[in-house]
């Protein structure tokens, strides 16, 4: 992974100080599901491993937009932290979350308790940045009764609708979605630098 | 920098960097790039934030620590690996500084690499985490053993060695009609009484360390109310989680539906037997009683004749009356030892004494014996057909029942020239082969319907087309059972309006391969 990494930041270096760095935080349900997100939204890479995470993990991701005027593009250098709040403490994950623009809010669909889960994320992350956006990622749709995920998710945004941007139903083995969910946020985030 | 602070970072694990407001990097230790995640980018003049992506968004944060609005900021437990094998952890810890000689403030920013303490906290997580999945593993084995225990019908009893009981499931609850806190705690003795078994049991533990030490075991047991219920025990031995100590345990089914229906079957098979020996006893009874006034009709009537023959001549009518006298005797007496046959057939008294014999001698001497008796008795018609008797062979021997062979040809024979109102001839032939004998009779006669077949050795079965005709449906069932004593057996194949073959096998020595009398059972 460090060797894409160093690529795609010697892409962003050659106009460093030009590039807009934002920071990007993923919460949720820890174990396979968000790593494997994680992987899937920088590398585009699908990891079957199951480690126990400890500390964070940080990578960047490079976006070129189109602002406003034609063929000008802005770019945009993601810095995205992994957070899997699994076996860590609220308030060092409060420090992790200092700073960040927008969320991704992974929600494991096949789990029970996921609704409560996701509001106490929502809410943890807007008490550190009551300006943050939030994309909510419906993780392991495509293992559950669509009924069901159409239930919950129809719950979700009611949690913070002026935050929450939008709900996507992702896969840990399609990996559907992550590019959207990036552009979205990305999006978001220059439209109010 | 201070002597005292370089010194105090002698350590290599510990690295620092200066920076100024704009975050520009102005003095590094010596080996901080390798605690950045682009090495190259950290040099003095760059924006920190290139080689350390980490302070990108908490930019706020750092201004306040400068200007003095906050102590200190700290991020830990940064991973920066790529691979799994070689990993590196790093704290950060940023405070501010006044420059000595400027007295410019300044950022200061210490990384520590805490890899050690994070790959044993990621170790000590990963070991919490497999113990979690193996408690809720274990957690749900024992809930679907639990629940596999509870809807099970049979009842299971778990005891200590001491006969103590420690778990009952339902089927016990229910079967025993005690409730659970009734039995846990007591001795298995309460709900099995029966002290063979229990002694049974523990003489068997001594041999068994572990498995099953009995199976199916029935232990009369008492319900709560008192009532008497039979019970199908097995029990095992099972280790328990102290080594070296086990648990027994019982599984039971209630039989006591299963025995009270056998004993009400035995009841009922006795009850049978009765009965048929009661009527077997009264067919030989009346069979008997009945011979001797019908032997005293014939007697009577052959002397009435002989009176009245000497003091006139017979006329045709007179002598037509003393031969209906003479034949319906003669058709009663052969019924009544027909019955009495099949009667000493049915209760298992038909005796078979197999002795020399040769069959074609006593083949020849039965046909001649029926053509001479057909010319007394003719059946139904004027001309009755001639029997065609084929033996290759001058002589027979064979080891048979005489009176049972007897039986068997006489009415196979009888049968075939009755049904043959035509008057075709009967063609009667012996042939011995593979130590059998094969008795072949053929008529052209009315035939059996194939419905009719299935019945015919049925006792007082008569097959449609033969009702018309004189008879008692009891020859074939004699025929058949003359002919399960020797061993053999008969094959019949007919149709109707063309005639009929019967092909009877038996072995020509059963009597040697049976030593001892036979009789049917």
């Amino acid at each position: 992974m460090r060797v894409e990494l160093d690529k795609i930041i010697s892409s962003v270096r050659n106009d460093h100080m030009s590039a807009l760095s934002k920071k990007i935080c993923i919460l949720g349900d820890g174990l396979v599901g968000d790593d494997s997100h994680r992987s899937r939204f920088v590398k585009r890479q699908l990891s079957d491993t199951y480690l126990s995470n400890v500390g964070v993990t940080i990578s960047c991701k490079s976006l070129e937009l189109f602002a406003g005027e034609p063929h000008q593009k802005l770019k945009l250098q993601l810095i995205i932290w992994d957070l899997q709040c699994g076996n860590k403490f609220k308030s060092v994950v409060r420090r992790y979350l200092q700073g960040a623009s927008a969320a991704v809010i992974v929600a494991d669909v096949s789990r029970e308790e996921t609704l409560a889960r996701l509001s106490e994320r929502i809410q943890l992350f807007l008490s550190v940045n009551p300006k943050g956006f939030i994309v909510i990622a419906w993780n392991q749709s495509d293992v559950v009764d669509e009924k069901e995920l159409e239930e919950l998710a129809s719950q979700a945004p009611k949690l913070a609708p002026d935050r929450v941007l939008d709900t996507y139903k992702t896969s840990s083995k399609t990996g559907a979605y992550a590019d959207e969910i990036f552009q979205k946020l990305a999006y978001r985030i220059i439209a109010t630098a | 920098m201070k002597p005292l602070l370089q010194k105090l970072l002698a350590p290599p694990r510990i690295e620092y960097l200066t920076l100024n407001q704009d975050l520009i990097i102005l003095d590094t230790s010596f080996g901080v790039w390798r605690f950045a995640d682009v090495p190259s980018e950290v040099r003095a003049g760059l924006d920190v934030r290139a080689g350390f992506p980490e302070l990108t968004g908490v930019e706020d944060i750092l201004r306040a620590v400068l200007q003095g609005r906050r102590a200190n900021f700290e991020l830990k437990g940064i991973a920066r690996f790529s691979e799994p094998s070689s990993p590196l952890y790093i704290d950060l810890y940023v405070t501010g500084h006044l420059e000595e000689e400027t007295l410019e403030p300044q950022m200061i920013i210490f990384f520590e690499d805490v890899t050690e303490m994070m790959v044993l906290k990621q170790s000590l997580v990963q070991r919490a985490n497999e113990a979690s999945l193996l408690l809720s593993a274990l957690a749900s084995s024992k809930d679907y053993i639990d629940k596999i225990i509870h809807s099970m019908a049979d009842a299971l009893i778990v005891t200590a060695l001491s006969g103590h009981i420690k778990t009952v499931n339902r089927a016990t609850q229910e079967l025993f009609g005690y409730r659970e806190e009734e039995l846990i705690g007591q001795p298995v003795s309460r709900l099995v009484a029966d002290r063979t078994f229990l002694r049974r049991l523990s003489q068997r533990r001594g041999f068994l360390s572990e498995g099953e030490l009995l199976k199916d075991v029935e232990v009369v047991c008492h319900r709560k109310t008192g009532e008497k219920i039979t019970v199908a025990f097995s029990c095992a031995a099972i280790q328990t989680e102290i080594k070296g100590l086990q648990d027994l345990v019982y599984i039971g089914r209630d039989i006591s539906a299963r025995k009270h229906a056998e004993s009400e079957i035995r009841k009922a098979l006795e009850k049978e037997k009765e009965l048929n020996e009661l009527k077997s006893r009264f067919i030989s009874m009346t069979s008997h009683e009945f011979r001797n006034p019908l032997t005293s009709i014939l007697t009577a009537a052959a002397l009435l004749k002989e009176q009245y023959a000497s003091h006139q001549t017979l006329d045709d009518d007179t002598r037509m009356y003393f031969q209906m006298i003479q034949t319906s005797v003669k058709q009663m007496t052969d019924l009544l030892e027909d019955v009495l046959v099949i009667g000493k057939a049915e209760a298992g008294k038909l005796e078979f004494h197999p002795e020399p014999l040769d069959l074609a001698e006593f083949c020849r001497h039965l046909v001649l014996e029926m053509e001479m008796g057909k010319k007394l008795i003719p059946y139904g018609t004027a001309c009755a057909p001639a029997i065609t008797f084929v033996c290759q062979e001058e002589s027979l021997h064979a080891n048979m029942d005489e009176k049972l062979l007897r039986q068997i040809l006489t009415n196979l024979l009888s049968n075939a020239v009755k049904y043959s109102p035509q008057g075709n001839p009967v063609r009667f032939e012996i042939r011995c082969e593979n130590g059998e004998a094969n008795f072949e009779i053929e008529d052209r006669g009315i035939g059996i319907p194939p419905d009719d077949q299935k019945r015919l050795f049925e006792t007082f079965y008569r097959a449609k087309n033969a009702r018309k005709l004189p008879g008692t449906g009891l020859g074939l069932a004699i025929v058949k059972k003359a002919v399960e004593l020797h061993g053999g057996r008969i094959a019949v194949s007919s149709e109707a309006g063309v005639g009929t073959t019967v092909i009877v096998t038996i072995p020509l020595d059963r009597g040697r391969q049976t030593k001892s009398e036979d009789v049917i059972s």
